[in-house]
C-alpha cells in the first residue's frame, strides 16, 4: 500500500502526518517513510533514524573533446541552452544541463564525452521499526528531478512484501516533483488546513490528483472546528479522511522536533486515522475490482 | 563596425531594453550608417525557459556582431560574449536607439566587464 502525502500549499502539515502516521503503523506493519521533498527535507528531524547508508545522485552533463568541428548540432539541439558554440570553442554550462544527452547523440564526430557532477544525496535509515528514506538536493541546486526519480527506484527496490505500507512525503505545489513523487499511489493524502490560502491551494492539488486519475482523500490539520474545509468536500464529494485539533501542545511537541506519539491521545489520534485510511484503501481496490 | 543594440522596439527612436537575455528585438547596423542599415530581429531566445543569456550572446557571435550595447549581462551570458571577444557597453534605457549609439561613438558608455545579478530580465 503506498500513501502519498500532499497539500498543494506548504506548512499544512505533510510532514507531521507522514511521520506520525508512519510511526504508528510501524509496530502492526511493515513501514517504509520516504522523504520526496529533496528542496528542504524534514522528516528526518523527526524521525531520528539511525542512518545505514548514504548514495550520492549523480547527473552526467558533456565535456567536448579534441574531435570537436564546431560545427554546432550539439549548441542548436540542446533546449536548456547548456552549451554555446561561440569563438573556436564550446562552453559548456553544468548546472543548466539536464544530462538528457542529445548533444551527443547529434554530434556527428564524436566529441561529447559524458562526465557527471554530483547533484544531491540519497539517505537510508531506521528507526522504531521504520524503514527511513530521503533524498536531499544539493544547495544551489535547481534540478528536482533527478534525485527523486533516483529515490523512486531506490524505493522500488526497498519493498518486497505487499502488505507494506509506504508513507511517501512529497513536496509541496503542484509541480512536477510532485507529480513524480505521487504517481502510482493507492492513495493521496491532502493535507489541508482551514484558511483560505489552504483552500485556495486545496482546490489546485484536487485538480491535479484528477488530472492524474489518483484517488485521494482530504485530511484537515489544525481544525478549528471551523466549516471552510468540511463544506467545500461536502460540495465536491471528496471523503474527509480525518481532523487533528488546532492544538498547542501540537506546536509545543512539533516546534521539539518530537513525534507526538509519546502523547497517548495524539497517538490514538494516528492510530484512528491510520485505521482510516487501510480501510479506505481497501473499499476504493474492492470497489475498482467489481467495475 | 556591426553594433547590436537590445531594444523593446522596431525603431532608431524606440528605447534601449536593459534587459540581455529577455529583449524582444536587436537592432543591427553599421555603427557608420544607422539611418541606412538598421535592421531589427527578434530575440531567438525570448521564448525558451531557461539560459536565455547564453543564447542570445550565442546569436550575437553567430551575427558577427562586433559591439554590443545593453543594460547589463548575467555571469553565463558575459562568460559566451566574453569568449567571443565583443566588447559589450552598458546604456540606460531613457536613451534611444540614436542616443546609444552617439554615446558609445564619443566614448560615454562604460565597458561591461563584470556580471550583473543572474534571471535579472524575468520579469
Amino acid at each position: 500500500m503506498r500513501l502519498a502525502v500532499l497539500s498543494g500549499k506548504g506548512g499544512t502539515g505533510k510532514t507531521t502526518v507522514a511521520v506520525n502516521l508512519a510511526l504508528s503503523w510501524a509496530p502492526y506493519r511493515i513501514t517504509t517513510y520516504v522523504d520526496y521533498d529533496v528542496e528542504e527535507p524534514n522528516g528526518f528531524i523527526f524521525l531520528r533514524p539511525q542512518i545505514q547508508s548514504s548514495s550520492t545522485v549523480f547527473l552526467p552533463y558533456p565535456k567536448i573533446n579534441g574531435a570537436c568541428t564546431l560545427c554546432g548540432k550539439c549548441s542548436e539541439a540542446c533546449q536548456y541552452h547548456a552549451l554555446a558554440v561561440v569563438g573556436g570553442q564550446v562552453l559548456v554550462f553544468p548546472e543548466l544541463c539536464h544530462g538528457c544527452g542529445t548533444c551527443g547523440i547529434v554530434c556527428p564526430v564524436d566529441a561529447v564525452d559524458e562526465v557527471k557532477r554530483s547533484l544531491g544525496q540519497i539517505d537510508v535509515g531506521e528507526r522504531d521499526g521504520v524503514q527511513c528514506l530521503q533524498g536531499v538536493l544539493k544547495e544551489g541546486e535547481s534540478l528536482a528531478g533527478p534525485v527523486i526519480r533516483e529515490l523512486r527506484h531506490l524505493e522500488k527496490k526497498h519493498i518486497s512484501q505487499v502488505e507494506e505500507v509506504i508513507v511517501a512525503d512529497c513536496p509541496p505545489g503542484s509541480s512536477c516533483s510532485v507529480i513524480h513523487s505521487a504517481e502510482d499511489s493507492d492513495l493521496a493524502l491532502l493535507v489541508t488546513e482551514p484558511t483560505l490560502f489552504g483552500l485556495h491551494d486545496l482546490k489546485i492539488a484536487v485538480r491535479l490528483m484528477r488530472e492524474m486519475g489518483l484517488d485521494f482523500g482530504v485530511i484537515q490539520n489544525k481544525d478549528d472546528g471551523g466549516t471552510l474545509i468540511r463544506e467545500y468536500c461536502t460540495q465536491e464529494g471528496i471523503t474527509l479522511l480525518g481532523s487533528i485539533p488546532f492544538d498547542l501542545e501540537i506546536a509545543r511537541i512539533y516546534s521539539r522536533g518530537q513525534s507526538l506519539m509519546n502523547e497517548p491521545k495524539w497517538a490514538d489520534l494516528f492510530k484512528t486515522l491510520g485505521e482510516r485510511i487501510v480501510t479506505e484503501v481497501n473499499l476504493r481496490k474492492t470497489r475498482g475490482e467489481r467495475a | 563596425m556591426r553594433i547590436a543594440i537590445s531594444t523593446g522596439g522596431r525603431d532608431l527612436e524606440k528605447f534601449v531594453d536593459d534587459r540581455f537575455g529577455r529583449c524582444p528585438y536587436f537592432m543591427f547596423c553599421d555603427s557608420e550608417d544607422p539611418m541606412g542599415t538598421a535592421e531589427y530581429k527578434d530575440n531567438p531566445a525570448l521564448a525558451g525557459t531557461g539560459g536565455a543569456g547564453i543564447a542570445a550572446a550565442e546569436y550575437m557571435a553567430k551575427e558577427k556582431v562586433e559591439v554590443l550595447i545593453t543594460g547589463s549581462l548575467g555571469p553565463n551570458a558575459l562568460r559566451v560574449i566574453e569568449a567571443g571577444n565583443i566588447p559589450a557597453y552598458t546604456a540606460s534605457e531613457s536613451m534611444t536607439l540614436t542616443e546609444a549609439i552617439k554615446a558609445w561613438k564619443e566614448g560615454h558608455l562604460l565597458k561591461i566587464s563584470e556580471a550583473g545579478a543572474a534571471h535579472a530580465g524575468e520579469r
